[in-house]
């Protein structure tokens, strides 16, 4: 019938959409009609088209029909036709898998691996990224952020003159001593504006919230307790409302308490206190940015309104303040939505691993593939019988695909095991490292997750091999014997797979080590002091008690003295923010009689109080000058010591010994010395300009760290420590007894986790990666025991064998390769801003990973090779 | 088999009747499609006719197969004798039906009738 053939694609589609004996009977109806037609004309095509459309359009309509209408007991027969098939396959399955223990128990784990990273991580990305914030209306809830705190007259500002905003609040948190209940603590709570809990669309479950006039000093004197802190330090007392309790040292009024669910975001928060607003007091309420700004859109505005807003009340205040105080940072706010705000930092990492981890799938699944196709090898006689048994291709397709769905299923509740200890094992990292990650668990999404991720990679990785084995040739097969050569076809797809994971394994290989390369350069930054053997700790004297300066820089010194006497201790000094804690102060600074050129911003620097003792503690280098002694008191002229940095901004190549800067629009200072650069930020970020003052000549704060050096192991002399300075006061809280060692580490903990997360996800892969090229040499090695035993017959060298094999692995390795780079060079952009003077194409590293692969490789189809050369010619030629 | 005939059910076992070989999907569609002049849709063809297998009015099996199916086997078809009684049925209502309404459709016919 040459040249009588119908066209192809309905042909197809016949071939495709009908079963059995219908698509027999209809196809060859169709064929011969056509083969009768064609000599007509060209109009035969058509009607082939619109006859194959109306056949399998009204096939699937009369099938569907069938199975929801009562006709005859067609209700019955359909419905248990397709039930009984199900169970028939269900079981078919099960003892299919179980027939074959190893073959299934590495798919299931391969699968797990797969399933259980990708729901780990989804409960990460799901928990922390997507699901809503718990307050009413969250997404009303904007934060202003400009990337930093604002002043607490942009604050007012922005409540007057932003009518988008249906309420706007500050909150500063305050870490503040609770004494008088139970044993002297520290507490980490907020003081906010009254309408903070507008904002929050939270009211307390007992009492009140603030009154408006409870924001102005002297009437500030309440508190609003969390939940956990009434139940857990004054024992759930009904009477609590009205009752007075010692924080800070000054005696504030419980006037409500939290309900029990109720949490900010980042931090559960013990108390509320009222954030004072004195626009009287010039440094507080101008001269200090350290507020944070939440605020509520109202119910017809956007974000986008807001944003226009803000911009002409920053510009407001640009015109009213020109010289004094400009708050940049204003210039930059946007009202972001709050759960945007609180994430965003983290967003891209968590992102990036879902991919990654989504590619860890990929490549499992290539892998169970491989698997599969293996299987269907030994399953071709199986097939061939039951096709000729009168089981059409379409049946054995779906008990086939029922069969990687049970594995699926498998692969997927071993996955959600593994999910659960993964999440297990990263929860600390999760709750310090991540916003709101002390919330993520697996939940009913997660399992959601998990169960369509196992259905989609089983029809994935199960329908080729399903295809290709139900519609093998099953009259050779059943002539038996089997295949001797090499099964082109079926090692085709099979090298390709493996070409793509080893594409897919240098991408992620390629990311793992441009991270790990990052933190390792980031670990050997120079932060600009000696973290090791330093232990530190934060000392809060209550400033009810401690609310004269004096005795404030009194008690200090004592506590000092005291612990310089503790074994082992070899010098100590105290420090307002311990470099890399993620706080500090900066405020803008003027070089006198260096007058700055119209329209250039004043610059910025950051400021620290410490005591004389905190140079050699630290171990900082004094470049020039003079560091603080002992002699500079509130009566002597004020001195400051500046970094290196400050010196080079702010002076050039002029000496700045003795020169004098001004700040915070009151403070003059002379400059005494110069010391090196210090990271304060993060090991990650440029040193900034920095100002040092003496506590004892200004002695602006209660609350300091202290950092202890000690010879040896700095844990060891806690104790002591501890007990020399409650000695002096038990009332006096001690908080976060931390190495500065730890407190260095815990500032790359962010990059660390993704680091950690990343390179086990790439070495999931490698050895996924590894695992398919030995299964699919081993495969190719078992298929062709026959020739091979033929070739060593026939004198065929040892090595060479090896060689030839061994080469099968270099074609599909080697194209994997160059995709992969490829890949990698277009792709780890995407890693950029995680990066510390890493390049995302780093040469190093990709030469590294190529090279590691290919070793890998190369290991990986050794051993079956070996196997392959010790064939006994005389053994595998008889067997047949 | 109380139920009565659809039209194109009665179409195809009428066909059946006509054709005097081996009577399979091609020759009654061709059938239907030369006596009726309507087009008929394999695919519709062989719903009906499995349909009617199922009601036992007709009785098939399978045939060789043949080159110019592309290799593929025929399934023939016989009129079972319930398919007779079937036809007989729906003839006897038909006629009783049609009894003295006749010129009223040989007029409603005429347009077409008159057709040459």
């Amino acid at each position: 019938v040459t040249g009588g053939r119908p066209p192809l694609i309905p042909r197809l589609l016949l071939e495709v959409l009908l079963r059995g004996e219908e698509r027999e009977v209809i196809a060859g109806d169709l064929e011969e009609e056509y083969g009768r037609l064609v000599r007509g004309g060209p109009h035969a095509a058509r009607w082939y088209w619109r006859q194959v459309l109306r056949a399998v359009g009204g096939r699937w309509l009369e099938r569907g029909r069938r199975m929801v209408v009562f006709e005859n007991q067609g209700w019955k027969r359909g419905g248990g036709d397709m039930t009984r098939e199900f169970r028939q396959d269900m079981k078919f399955g099960l003892r299919s898998l179980a027939r074959r223990p190893s073959f299934t128990v590495v798919a299931g784990l391969t699968l797990a691996l797969g399933v259980g990273a990708n729901s780990a991580m989804f409960s990460v990305l799901d928990g922390v990224l997507l699901k809503p914030l718990t307050y009413p209306n969250a997404d009303r809830i904007v934060r202003v952020w400009g990337g930093r705190p604002l002043s607490k007259s942009t604050l007012a500002a922005i409540e007057s003159d932003v009518s988008s905003f249906a309420s706007v609040a500050g909150y500063e948190q305050r870490q503040l001593a609770l004494t008088g209940v139970g044993a002297a603590s520290v507490l980490t709570g907020a003081a906010v504006s009254p309408e903070y809990f507008n904002v929050m669309g939270v009211s307390p479950a007992l009492g009140r919230a603030f009154l408006p006039e409870e924001a102005e000093p002297g009437r500030d004197a309440v508190a609003v307790l969390s939940h956990p802190l009434w139940v857990g330090r004054f024992g759930s007392d009904p009477e609590i409302l009205g009752r007075t309790f010692t924080l800070d040292g000054v005696q504030r009024t419980v006037v409500g308490v939290m309900p029990a669910g109720y949490r900010p975001v980042l931090r559960p928060w013990s108390f509320w206190v009222p954030l004072t607003v004195d626009p009287t007091n010039f440094s507080d309420y101008e001269g200090t940015a350290g507020t944070l700004v939440l605020a509520r859109l109202s119910s017809d505005a956007t974000p986008a309104q807001a944003n226009a807003e803000l911009e002409s009340v920053a510009r407001g205040i640009q015109q009213k303040i020109p010289d004094v105080f400009t708050d940049p940072v204003v210039a930059g706010a946007i009202a972001m939505p709050y759960l945007d705000a609180t994430v965003q930092h983290v967003r891209p990492a968590l992102w990036l691993l879902l991919g990654a981890v989504g590619l860890v799938l990929l490549i499992a699944c290539a892998n169970v593939a491989n698997l599969l196709l293996a299987q269907g090898g030994g399953r071709e006689r199986e097939m061939a019988v039951r096709r000729s048994l009168g089981a059409s291709r379409g049946r054995l397709v779906r008990q086939l695909l029922t069969e990687s769905t049970l594995l699926g299923l498998l692969g997927g509740a071993l996955g959600i095991v593994m999910a659960t200890s993964l999440l297990w094992a990263l929860q600390s990292h999760l709750t310090d490292g991540v916003p709101r990650g002390d919330t993520v668990g697996v939940d009913y999404r997660v399992l959601g997750f998990a169960l369509s991720v196992s259905f989609f990679t089983a029809i994935l990785f199960g329908l080729a091999p399903a295809l290709r084995t139900a519609s093998a040739d099953f009259t050779s097969s059943l002539r038996g014997g089997g295949p001797r050569g090499v099964r082109g076809a079926r090692s085709g797809v099979n090298r390709t797979l493996v070409a793509l994971e080893v594409a897919v394994s240098v991408v992620l290989l390629a990311g793992a080590g441009l991270l790990l390369k990052s933190s390792w350069i980031l670990q050997r930054v120079d932060p600009g002091f000696r973290s090791d053997g330093v232990l530190t700790l934060q000392l809060t004297p209550p400033r009810g008690r401690y609310s004269e300066a004096a005795s404030s820089t009194e008690y200090f010194r004592q506590v000092e003295e005291r612990v310089s006497a503790v074994p082992g201790v070899t010098a100590e000094g105290t420090i307002m923010y311990l470099p890399m804690t993620q706080t500090h102060m900066s405020t803008m600074y003027t070089v006198k009689d260096r007058p700055l050129s119209e329209g250039t911003p004043k610059p910025f620097a950051m400021v620290q109080i410490v005591t004389p003792g905190i140079l050699e503690t630290l171990r900082i280098p004094l470049l020039s000058g003079r560091w603080l002694d002992a002699t500079d008191l509130p009566d002597s002229p004020p001195v400051g010591v500046i970094s290196e940095s400050l010196a080079r901004e702010a002076f050039g190549n002029d000496d700045p010994l003795g020169r004098e800067i001004e700040m915070f629009g009151w403070l003059s200072f002379t400059v005494s010395g110069v010391v090196g650069d210090i990271r304060e930020v993060g090991l990650d970020r440029d040193a900034r300009p920095e100002v040092f003052f003496s506590f004892y000549q200004f002695p602006l704060v209660s609350s300091l760290a202290l950092a202890i050096r000690t010879t040896g192991d700095p844990r060891n002399i806690i104790r002591g420590v501890q007990e020399a300075i409650q000695s002096l006061d038990q009332d006096v809280p001690i908080s976060r007894v931390v190495t500065m060692d730890e407190v260095l580490l815990a500032s790359t903990s962010d990059s660390r986790l993704t680091t950690l997360l990343f390179s086990l996800f790439a070495g999931i892969a490698l050895l996924l990666g590894v695992v398919g090229v030995y299964g699919v040499i081993a495969y190719t090695v078992s298929q062709r025991t026959y020739e091979i035993g033929v070739r060593m017959a026939m004198g065929a060298q040892h090595g060479a064998v090896v060689r030839e094999v061994m080469g099968r692995a270099v074609l599909p390795v080697g194209v994997g390769l160059v995709l992969g780079l490829a890949a990698a060079l277009s792709t780890t952009r995407v890693l950029e801003s995680l990066l510390f003077q890493v390049q995302p194409r780093d040469p190093a590293v990709l030469a590294v990973v190529t090279s590691a692969l290919t070793a890998a490789a190369l290991l990986a189809s050794f051993s079956p090779a070996r196997r392959a050369a010790s064939i006994d010619p005389a053994r595998c030629l008889n067997s047949d | 088999m109380s139920r009565a005939l659809g039209g194109f059910e009665l179409l195809v076992l009428l066909a059946l009747l006509h054709i005097d070989e081996e009577s399979y999907g091609v020759p009654i569609r061709r059938e239907i499609e030369d006596r009726t002049g309507r087009e008929a849709s394999t695919g519709a063809l062989y719903t009906t006719l499995e349909r009617l297998e199922r009601r036992g009015l007709l009785s098939c099996r399978l045939g060789d197969p043949t080159p110019a199916r592309g290799g593929r086997r025929r399934k023939l078809y016989t009129l079972a004798p319930a398919g007779l009684e079937a036809l007989r049925e729906s003839y006897g209502a038909f006629t009783t039906m049609v009894q003295g309404v006749e010129p009223l459709l040989r007029l409603a016919d005429a347009p077409d009738g008159g057709r040459p």
